[in-house]
């Protein structure tokens, strides 16, 4: 019981979080949000009783990636977005409506069922016997899903080549990069024409 | 992990190794060509890279197995499904990496990582097809996602590429979550990622709602990657802005790999609600046939028709795809297989055609259909090769688009549909329209003003369009090989 009620609090405060991230026009309290949310994941991971999980996802999302994050607006100076003119006003409402019917559709549907995986998937106790969670969760991991991790390293790989290519200064390419207010013309060496 | 699980991954390793021998290769060139924006093609990044995609090609092909490959704890496998589909994504990189070059030096921009995303790319699709497990299909499709959003960037000083990349990022990254989302409960229901696992527990629970949610939402995920309406609105812009040859890739590489995993997780793993499935890719099928075929007929930019084309075209296969379910019979498969390897060579061509004329003349040439006027009686052998690819795109008898489009829709009636066929026929009677519009512009109309090409076509854009064009006439006329082929890889795909 106990397990539970902390269960619905962390969960609303994970939502509250995430919520405040998307919101926030300050991108560092968005940023702040975001760690919010990512704490209170952790708390859920540890309350289910997955305890290596819950440190590695405060150790690495809370911490390496949120400094990082932190880093980069330090760097590039990005204190608020400028409010943009919404181009499409009616749709935002339509938008609201069909997500209130989604999340009607999923309450409707999941409200009220067992998940098999709570059943067939890992009980404490075969975790307990197979030498703790962090023994079955490496198992995971580096036998079961080997393949995914490996290509995981690719996909990794690929991005940072990929912001290097977006983003490097170029020799000769002496082409503006930075942005322009979308009412004014684009600066002349901005080419506007098919590839 | 047996050692011998890495000899079903070795068309992927070879990929893997040229692509970080293009990027080394990029990374010691020399201080003075070091210019992104003057120099000369990269040709040792082009041979690494054709050298690379043959190379898997050559080494699927050495690999037929006599029985299936089941490894990494029965997640990947590989088969003559996914040899089929090494072999052909293989292919299909090497026409692109063969259109590229002087492509890419036409508009100043010169960067071996070009080929090494596009090898990315590839080995992407590779794994996509020879996924059984959620968990590997994903990570694949992620791979294969995050090359191609930086291939569509590529010209990054270019306003349309800019566009281009960034509507195929946020849509993309949408539709990535929404799958996940599918997955994830997929998960929860059966406690597997693998699809036979997952199919076995779906099979004895039957049409439960959240069976079919979970079902509906990777379903969306999938229709997302194979711009199916009503979720294609990315794909015209994307097409428009991207390179051409990587739009020409775009259009039959990540699309046919994204059919190949629809195909397997759709009758392992959601087999026993394929009746429920089938009727989603009804509707979704008839959507875009009428969505592409439709906004296809009022465009005048050639390269946006081309994209609406390739929407239509989608919508052909999903035809199919309805009929597997339907039927609960995998003939209608084979007829989409057939398609889809008829579809690569025509589509790759008619998109390899625009991407030469936009070589030899670019700035003047816009891709707008005026532009085209007169290109036949100028330059005959490009105005024969873009009406060859046309006329396949159509359909008409004899080529290899008739061939795909007869065994799918046969499929399809066999499978009890038929009145799902005629719509399809009808639509792709529309279609003729739009195609031999741009043939009639090619030899009968008079141009307002010349289109000047620099150069005739030959070199590696001339091998490509040559390959692509003898592949669509000899699997328009011998159709019976490709039957064959196709025949075997189900002879062993359902185990």
């Amino acid at each position: 019981m106990v397990e539970k009620i902390l269960f619905v609090i962390f969960a609303v405060l994970t939502i509250i979080g995430g919520l405040g991230t998307v919101t926030r026009r300050n991108i560092v309290h968005g940023l702040l949000f975001l760690v919010f949310t990512f704490l209170n994941v952790a708390a859920i991971f540890f309350l289910s009783q997955a305890y290596f999980l819950a440190v590695v996802q405060i150790l690495v999302y809370a911490g390496a990636i949120m400094v990082l994050f932190v880093f980069v607006i330090m760097f590039l100076n990005l204190r608020t977005f400028q409010q943009q003119e919404q181009t499409h006003r009616r749709q935002r409402w339509v938008a609201l409506g069909l997500a209130v019917l989604v999340l009607v559709e999923f309450v409707a549907i999941f409200a009220g069922m067992t998940f098999t995986s709570a059943r067939a998937g890992f009980s404490p106790d075969m975790v307990e016997q197979s030498g703790g969670f962090t023994r079955v969760f490496a198992w995971s991991l580096f036998e079961r899903t080997l393949l995914p991790l490996e290509v995981a390293s690719a996909v990794l790989l690929v991005a940072m080549v990929g912001a290097i290519l977006l983003v490097k200064k170029e020799k000769g390419g002496d082409v503006a990069t930075q942005a322009w207010d979308p009412e004014e013309a684009p600066p002349a060496n901005v080419r506007d024409e098919e590839v | 992990m047996k050692a011998a699980d890495l000899i079903a991954v070795i068309p992927e390793l070879v990929l893997l190794v040229a692509a970080c021998a293009v990027l080394l290769a990029e990374a010691f060139r020399k201080e003075r060509e070091a210019s992104s924006l003057r120099g000369r093609p990269r040709r040792v990044a082009v041979a690494l890279a054709l050298a690379g995609t043959l190379g898997s090609v050559v080494a699927s092909l050495a690999l037929v197995p006599g029985e299936a490959r089941v490894t990494f704890n029965a997640t990947f496998v590989l088969d003559e499904w996914g040899i089929f589909f090494n072999v052909l994504f293989g292919v299909a990189a090497a026409l692109t990496v063969l259109l590229s070059p002087r492509y890419l030096q036409a508009h100043d921009r010169h960067l071996g990582e070009y080929y090494a995303l596009l090898l990315f790319t590839l080995i992407g699709m590779d794994l996509l097809a020879g996924a059984r497990d959620f968990l590997v299909f994903y990570v694949a499709l992620e791979l294969m996602a995050i090359s191609s959003y930086l291939l569509a960037a590529f010209f990054r000083y270019r306003l349309r590429s800019n566009e281009s990349s960034l509507k195929y990022f946020l849509t993309g990254a949408f539709a990535s979550a929404v799958l996940l989302y599918g997955i994830s409960l997929l998960y929860g229901q059966t406690g597997a990622t693998d699809y036979w696992t997952i199919g076995r527990i779906l099979g004895s629970e039957g049409a439960a709602p959240a069976v079919l949610l979970s079902v509906f939402l990777v379903g969306v995920g999938l229709a997302f990657k194979v711009s199916a309406a009503p979720f294609h609105m990315w794909t015209p812009d994307v097409y428009q802005g991207a390179p051409t040859p990587i739009t020409a890739f775009f259009s039959v590489g990540p699309k046919a790999a994204a059919f190949s995993v629809i195909i397997a997780a759709f009758i392992f793993g959601f087999g026993g609600v394929a009746k429920e499935w089938s009727v989603f890719f009804i509707v979704l099928g008839i959507a875009t046939m009428l969505v592409g075929n439709v906004v296809a007929l009022v465009q005048t930019n050639v390269k946006r028709m081309l994209a609406y084309s390739s929407i239509a075209h989608a919508g052909y296969m999903l035809t199919g795809l309805a009929a597997v379910g339907w039927s609960r019979d995998v003939y209608p498969a084979m007829g989409v297989l057939v398609y889809l390897a008829a579809y690569t060579f025509m589509n790759l061509g008619a998109f390899g055609v625009l991407g030469y004329l936009k070589t030899e003349a670019p700035s003047s040439f816009d891709y707008s259909l005026g532009r085209l006027a007169g290109l036949g009686r100028r330059s005959p052998w490009v105005g024969l090769l873009f009406s060859l690819f046309l006329i396949s795109l159509t359909g008409i008898p004899g080529t290899a688009g008739f061939i795909g489009k007869f065994w799918v829709f046969s499929g399809v009636v066999l499978a009890d549909l038929w009145w799902l066929a005629v719509i399809a026929v009808v639509l792709s009677a529309v279609a003729a329209y739009f195609y031999l519009r741009v043939i009639i512009y090619m030899f009968f109309r008079e141009p307002e003003e010349q289109l000047v090409l620099d150069r005739p076509l030959r070199g590696g854009a001339a091998v490509a369009l040559a390959v692509c064009a003898i592949a669509t006439v000899v699997i328009g006329v011998l159709p019976a090989r490709l039957w064959d082929a196709v025949t075997e890889v189900f002879a062993t795909f359902l185990g």
